[in-house]
């Protein structure tokens, strides 16, 4: 029988990405029956997608993205090929 | 067209040949399709954003300096997320601003009995509530785990890569990412769940 801790360990880690459908059943059996384990994979998710949306938010617009390649363009195509 | 090739087209030899002749159209399209990642990468990993900039035109830079080494076996991005990461880890080292992590575990320890049920359960709130705590605290608290747990978090949250890949970029076995990941999670969670604790 799984238990909680195993679980918690399996999720925050992403070993259930290798898992075969026995295995995830096994998991989903235990969601549906442990209100705790429940309430930590979604507050695990939810982690991920606010940092996610936090990266969407704070995304460089374009004219900061333009300036930024034209000063990496700069220094790349000219290197070994530049004047002195 | 100039911006017209696919993506994968990148790791192709044809493309790796023109970026080693240093050919000025492969150097733009290289630096246009991942420029956004790269920098969203940095500030991802907690740079403000003048050294966000700063180290994606010096990974761009490296990149170009070291092309004869790259073998075109991994994929072009992986490469650039690995020279990012090292650079990154090498800002991080001198800033002597990283602290010892381990022991989220135990702090993960006592929140089960010893029969591995929960003793401690999660603090619970509805999924709108926590969404909001998350978006007011997950700044603060990311600042807080070390920067090998926030790269490894970054690149699987934020930039959605499979593990193979970050494994490759940040040189770590499977196992060692499974580390970083709980570790990294665990101590926000907990560190959300602290803030809120304290500010209801």
């Amino acid at each position: 029988m799984l238990k909680c801790r195993d679980l918690t360990r399996m999720i925050a880690s992403d070993e259930t990405e290798d898992f075969g459908f026995l295995k995830r059943m096994e998991i989903r059996f235990h969601l549906f029956m442990c209100k705790h384990c429940r309430e930590y994979t979604g507050q695990i998710r939810s982690i991920g997608q606010g940092a996610k949306k936090m990266a969407a938010e704070a995304e460089p617009d374009q004219e900061q993205l333009q300036r930024l390649e034209k000063d990496i363009c700069g220094k790349i195509c000219n290197n070994g090929h530049g004047p002195g | 067209m100039l911006f017209a090739v696919a993506h994968d087209g990148f790791a192709g030899p044809g493309f790796l040949d023109l970026l080693r002749t240093r050919d000025e159209g492969a150097l733009q399209r290289l630096v246009n399709a991942y420029l956004p990642q790269i920098l969203r990468a940095a500030r991802g990993a907690g740079l403000n954003p003048q050294n966000a900039e700063d180290v994606c035109q010096s990974t761009f830079v490296t990149f170009i300096e070291k092309i004869e080494d790259f073998e075109g076996r991994s994929h072009v991005r992986t490469w650039l997320f690995g020279i990012l990461y090292r650079k990154i880890s090498e800002m991080r080292r001198s800033s002597a601003r990283e602290s010892g992590a381990e022991s989220i575990d135990q702090v993960m320890e006592t929140r089960f009995k010893t029969d591995g049920h929960w003793q401690k359960p999660p603090r619970g709130s509805d999924a709108a509530t926590y969404e909001s705590e998350v978006r007011e605290h997950l700044a603060d608290c990311m600042d807080g785990i070390s920067t090998d747990q926030r790269m490894a978090f970054v690149l699987r949250e934020v930039e959605e890569l499979d593990s193979e890949e970050i494994c490759r970029t940040m040189d770590i076995s499977r196992s060692n990412l499974g580390v970083l990941l709980f570790r990294g999670r665990n101590l926000l969670r907990e560190c959300l769940e602290n803030r809120n604790i304290r500010g209801h």
